[in-house]
């Protein structure tokens, strides 16, 4: 749907180490002048394409664009080995195992029933990042772990669910939370059929879609139960962390990690007051890392005559390209500080905090 | 089957030589420089089109001429049954070959040496006609990009079943294995640039239903046009006096 864009930004070493310094800055002087955990506004709709079961659509403003199409189908439950486990969990409950509703539901549901593809212009299917970034999707939906569940018809029928993700335009930026975000407005609007047969017969179902019951139910209030999980990008610079950043950030990033959250359910009865729930972390490996380094003038062939005396010894050299290290851009390398990261996973997490802001954002897109 | 029923009426309530619900759209993608969606009733399709600009692969710029080049995928949940394709599979990599050799015969090419077009043609839903929704999508794209054409390409197709001659046809009626005629016309010139029949027609029932193809185009045409109208008033209004 696009031409092969470079994933590489184009910015000289001198632009680079001057976003990088604007953004060490404390506050942080973002490009566009966001704050450090404002989102770029975005455009959604949803149920687009009435032949899915259901769609949505989210497009940036900065042109990044995405289509996501989740399809459910019938599927029988292999019974093979299924027995057996089963066996196994009613001894658990017999022997008053704790673990035992963890397993039965493992025996209930299983992860092959959501199968996720990623489509991105100018890569081949088998290419690493559409598979990276349909792992990163398809870790967060299975360890939320309540979708699996819902799939379930009887011990023998189960849905299985083809989440199809096309990113439309090249992908600029690092377009995982897009994708993620596109996918948590189309599996909200997601229905399934309703089952009008017995619950232990072969299903049969009601032809009326008007009737077909919703994925992720609302209660009276018109808010969700439960909401699939969605992805953030996060990336630090010395010690800003910075919510959502576009592509020119991302050059000068010093760790980008990628948290999925959820709503917690047992809010009210627990005693911490977090509104989510951490359910994958992954670092990213920074675009930065692949920037061109700056070459300072003391050591730049094209420069030295003019601002330096002739060259001495190479032992002087590398004493002088050592201490001017920090005078010019470098790719970062190195990880994140420990304390780092857990301030952004309570940033997330805590309540009124940006992990609450953003499904509370894509709450109010109306279909 | 009878896909036309005695009292004259298709599957899906049309009349045989009723088109379903055509609707076109400019400016989708945001990134492309000319985009569109079109819609022939359940068939979507949403086509980009990035250039004229400098030609990606040296070996393949032509000196006197614009390099014009397609990309036809559809989307995994555009079937009614979920399809898992490969990219560039036999039938994808011809519907690309069609749709490029006929916008490349409405498009200035001399206009444009040694740049390079692409259209990009992605189906969100199919249901029967995807080539002719391809076609018009990228005509709406191309002209939204600004790009030099002769005239309007449009395209329809026609099938003939029950010994009646139907217009544009659905995913049900397309798969009937009954003749299919895909026509692409150019609307001002009457001049057709693309025809396909995938099936033996008897002569005179082939001018007939070729003929009915042609007027689909032509209501196809008008109904581009006026799109294309709308949008320029809006460009216009948005850009003040």
């Amino acid at each position: 749907m696009a031409p092969p864009g470079s994933l590489q930004t184009l910015l000289s070493p001198a632009e680079l180490s001057f976003l990088h310094s604007s953004l060490s800055l404390q506050p942080p002087i973002r490009p566009d002048l966001r704050k450090s955990t404002q989102f770029r506004p975005l455009t959604a709709e949803t149920d687009i394409l009435p032949t899915t079961n259901g769609s949505a659509r989210i497009c940036y403003n900065d042109g990044t664009e995405a289509i996501v199409g989740v399809k459910a189908e019938l599927e029988k439950t292999a019974t093979q080995g299924r027995a057996k486990v089963d066996a196994e969990t009613m001894d658990d409950v017999e022997e008053g195992n704790e673990h035992a509703g963890f397993q039965r539901r493992v025996t209930k549901a299983a992860n092959s029933w959501l199968e996720t593809s990623v489509e991105v212009p100018g890569f081949r299917d088998d290419d690493s990042l559409p598979i990276f970034l349909g792992a990163l999707i398809t870790e967060a939906l299975l360890s939320s772990g309540t979708l699996q569940d819902k799939l379930w018809i009887n011990e023998r029928w189960h849905w299985k669910l083809y989440i199809d993700v096309l990113l439309l335009s090249p992908p600029l930026s690092y377009p995982l939370p897009l994708l993620s975000l596109t996918t948590h407005m189309a599996l909200l609007s997601t229905s399934l059929p309703r089952l009008i047969s017995e619950p232990s017969d072969d299903p049969l179902f009601d032809d009326d879609w008007a009737a077909a019951v919703p994925l992720y139910a609302k209660d009276a209030h018109g808010e969700y139960t439960a909401r699939p999980p969605a992805t953030l990008l996060v990336m630090t610079v010395g010690t800003n962390i910075l919510f959502d950043p576009s592509k020119d950030e991302l050059a000068v990033a010093e760790s980008v990690i990628a948290v999925s959250f959820i709503p917690r359910s047992d809010r009210a009865a627990s005693s911490v007051d977090d509104a989510m729930k951490i359910v994958a972390v992954r670092m990213v490996d920074p675009p930065s890392r692949l920037t061109p380094p700056g070459i300072p003038d003391a050591v730049n062939p094209a420069t030295l005559s003019a601002s330096a005396p002739a060259p001495q010894s190479s032992v002087n050299q590398e004493a002088l390209s050592s201490a001017v290290k920090g005078s010019v851009w470098n790719p970062p390398r190195g990880g994140m500080k420990r304390s780092l990261l857990a301030q952004i996973v309570k940033m997330v997490t805590q309540s009124g905090g940006v992990g609450e802001e953003v499904l509370e954002g894509l709450a109010g897109v109306e279909t | 089957m009878e896909y036309v029923s005695p009292e004259g009426l298709r599957l899906d309530g049309r009349r045989p030589m009723e088109m379903r619900q055509i609707r076109g759209e400019i400016g989708a993608v945001a990134k492309a420089d000319g985009s569109a969606v079109f819609e022939m009733g359940n068939t979507k399709v949403i086509a980009a089109v990035y250039g004229p600009r400098e030609v990606q692969n040296r070996s393949q710029q032509i000196s006197d001429q614009a390099l014009v080049r397609c990309e036809y995928s559809m989307a995994n949940f555009s079937t009614g049954d979920r399809m898992r394709r490969p990219k560039g599979d036999r039938r994808s990599t011809e519907i690309s070959l069609v749709i490029r050799q006929t916008m490349e015969a409405c498009i200035m090419t001399h206009l444009m040496p040694r740049s390079q077009i692409d259209i990009f043609v992605q189906v969100l839903q199919a249901d029967g006609g995807t080539r002719s929704a391809c076609i018009n999508a990228a005509t709406l794209a191309l002209a939204d990009a600004g790009i030099p054409m002769r005239d309007l390409v449009t395209s329809c197709s026609a099938g003939y079943l029950n010994s009646t001659p139907l217009l544009d046809l659905n995913y049900v009626e397309d798969s009937a294995g009954g003749p299919d005629v895909t026509v692409g016309i150019l609307a001002k010139m009457d001049k057709v640039t693309l025809l396909q029949m995938d099936a033996k027609l008897p002569m005179d029932i082939f001018e007939n239903v070729m003929q009915l193809a042609t007027e689909g185009c032509k209501a196809v045409a008008q109904c581009i046009q006026e799109v294309l109208l709308e949008n320029s008033k809006k460009l216009e209004y948005q850009r003040g006096p």
